[in-house]
């Protein structure tokens, strides 16, 4: 199912057709490539070793809170065992209470898409699956958080990220998400250890949150990742589409990059494909994306968000508390 | 039990009965050693076969080396009255992919746990708009996939060996991409498997939805350098990969497509790891195209599977037309 929108068929052919003209027109009359302006504050929550809380027009508000446990690497099928993929677990929350309510638990994130299962226990659990891929992937040559968080022989951190959406009636966009748990992962700290590194004793740490250790180097890279939505209708592409220009497009992309180097130029760490409403096209006209057509997707997002998540983590960093 | 009333709660099996499937004996040679000789280009070998249910519309089974799939499409049939949305003006499609619970190493429980609600809905993304929905108002169209056995993350594959102690230069690779690969193969599979099935319950599509899968290695020195720079080493393109990577090989990116190839369009698509940007977007653009000639290899058997359903059609028209002869109309 598409996200539920407001706009009968008339609009929806309206919003296609001006946005498939040359230039196109958006609603808000933005660029294509433009950007709505954010609220982002981060490390706000003070049992959590990183938080952040994102607001942004009309795709609502939500609070990241990330808190790491000391855990003894858990064995399996076998006693040599470890599985390391359930060392991070992320839940995405409605509050509220989900379930009720038009666009409430289904669909969130735009490409969980609800049409699986009738999207009756869908939950979110489609949002969460693709941030923890791109969080995992976000590593791939070389560098992967789960190295980060091994302590030390036989002990490891687990990370809980837990995101709460706090407008159980919006429709969030995957920015919204995304840019929350950049953030807030950005932002997340942890204590330093004490104890030798290779000793399989229980690991100690230092009480002193002035010598923590970041997550992210924020000197290093790569950064967290971060998700983008981009939709195509015609031959024009734009970026950070409302939830009303999801529903008149024909198709759409969530593709994962991450911050590569200072200068702001970026790798791809995922790529998806997101549910659009197809709603104001003709019947029989574009049914997926053609090659070419990807490819601008895709280097439209590259080109364009480099700059966006520099800047996001900028903001970040002027606001930690160590700052 | 067939004197009881029916249940509506449930979907009942016919009244008649079914008969279990019976496929001759091929088990002479062993699956297994046939991966490591395939050359990177070529994809493993498909079994497709349509309409063995008989209680639903359409169905397949698909086999691919280790991978064990059915697909039953249900309906389409009318939007039940309990539903929230009572209309809809085109067919609403619900896709469901569960794993039998013996299907893994692990075994998994009856409810779909989260890897599984998310393969439903990348294939419900890959179906959704191949299939002329606007002419099934008010109905919906189920599609089942039932995974029975799969290649999948295996003992040593998933894991490491606390005993080799954390020399974690070796072990750094080991879990990238690994589940990618394995869901991927399985989606790729559950893709063509659900267009053959849709084809053999007569629903009308745009276009058979064929599933590719591709993965891009790189030599694990080259990997380990700065990370920046990896995109000098000789890159080794594997379509339909294993789930072990080849020898020496470090995984980069794994890319999964739904794939129209009549009208050359991408419907669903899935990448998973890490490309480098330094030239563009070429790098996507390669493992893109190796998915695609992948999803085209799938094609020509899932093309095959389709004609079944024809050949059927028109052999039961012929019977039934008797000597006249009369024109045939195909659809689908």
């Amino acid at each position: 199912m598409p996200p539920p929108t407001p706009l009968s068929p008339p609009e929806l052919s309206y919003l296609f057709t001006s946005l498939s003209l040359s230039p196109p027109i958006r609603p808000d009359l933005r660029a294509a490539t433009q950007f709505r302006p954010i609220i982002a504050e981060c490390s706000f929550l003070p049992h959590c070793n990183g938080s952040s809380r994102i607001c942004m027009t009309e795709a609502g508000e939500c609070i990241v809170g990330i808190k790491a446990e000391v855990e003894k690497d858990t064995t399996s099928k076998y006693a040599t065992v470890v599985e390391r993929e359930k060392w991070i677990e992320i839940s995405v929350e409605v509050a509220g209470g989900g379930a009720s309510g038009p666009g409430s638990g289904v669909g969130v994130g735009g490409i969980s898409g609800a049409g699986g299962a009738a999207g009756r226990d869908e939950g979110d659990g489609g949002a969460a699956v693709w941030l923890k891929e791109g969080l995992l992937a976000g590593g791939a040559a070389g560098w992967s958080i789960l190295d980060q968080l091994v302590i030390s022989k036989g002990w490891h951190w687990k990370l809980y990220i837990d995101v709460l959406l706090l407008t159980p009636t919006s429709h969030p966009s995957p920015l919204l998400l995304s840019t929350a748990v950049n953030m807030a992962l950005d932002s997340t700290y942890m204590p330093k250890l004490t104890s030798p590194h290779d000793v399989d004793d229980i690991p100690t740490f230092s009480d002193d949150w002035a010598i923590s250790v970041p997550l992210y180097d924020p000197s290093s890279f790569p950064r967290p990742p971060m998700s983008l939505p981009v939709i195509a209708i015609g031959d024009n592409v734009f970026l950070d589409p409302s939830v009303a220009e999801v529903a008149a497009a024909e198709v759409g992309l969530v593709v994962t990059i991450t911050l590569t180097d200072s200068a702001g130029s970026c790798d791809i760490v995922g790529v998806r494909g997101m549910e659009v409403g197809r709603g104001g096209g003709k019947e029989g006209e574009r049914k997926g994306i053609n090659r070419k057509l990807l490819r601008k997707m895709v280097t439209a997002c590259v080109t364009e968000a480099g700059e966006v998540i520099k800047g996001l983590g900028e903001a970040t960093h002027k606001q930690m508390f160590r700052a | 039990m067939a004197a009881k009333a029916p249940d509506r709660r449930r979907n009942n099996p016919p009244s008649h009965g079914t008969t279990a499937p019976v496929f001759l004996s091929t088990s002479a040679d062993a699956p297994k050693a046939q991966q490591e000789a395939r050359p990177p280009g070529e994809i493993r070998k498909i079994f497709l076969r349509t309409g063995l249910i008989a209680s639903v519309t359409g169905s397949s089974f698909l086999e691919i080396s280790p991978l064990k799939l059915s697909v039953s499409v249900l309906g389409p049939r009318p939007l039940p009255r309990s539903s929230t949305t009572p209309f809809a003006a085109q067919a609403i499609l619900t896709t469901e992919v569960k794993f039998a619970p013996f299907a893994s190493t692990v075994r998994r429980g009856y409810l779909r746990d989260s890897s599984e609600r998310d393969l439903g809905s990348r294939l419900y993304q890959a179906l959704v708009g191949a299939i002329r929905r606007e002419l099934y108002p008010k109905s919906r169209i189920e599609v089942v996939v039932t995974i029975l056995d799969s290649e999948d993350e295996g003992d040593e594959v998933n894991t490491i060996f606390m005993e080799e102690g954390k020399a974690s230069s070796e072990l750094k690779y080991w879990d990238v991409g690994r589940a990618e690969r394995a869901l991927g193969v399985v989606l790729a599979g559950c893709i063509t498997a659900a267009s053959a099935a849709l084809a053999d319950a007569g629903i009308e599509m745009y276009d058979l939805v064929s599933g590719g899968v591709a993965s891009v290695f790189v030599d694990e020195a080259d990997s380990k350098g700065k990370g920046k720079d990896n995109s000098v080493g000789e890159k080794l393109y594997v379509r339909d990969p294993p789930v072990a990577p080849p020898g020496g090989k470090a995984p980069l990116a794994t890319c999964v497509i739904g794939y129209m190839a009549a009208r050359d369009e991408i419907s669903e698509l899935w990448i998973s790891g890490k490309l480098g940007t330094r030239n563009g977007v070429t790098e996507m653009d390669e493992l893109v195209d190796e998915a695609v000639a992948a999803a085209r290899a799938s094609r020509g058997v899932l093309n095959e599977a389709a004609k079944e359903r024809v050949k059927f059609i028109v052999g039961k028209a012929q019977a039934t037309a008797g000597a006249e002869g009369k024109d045939v109309e195909m659809t689908g």
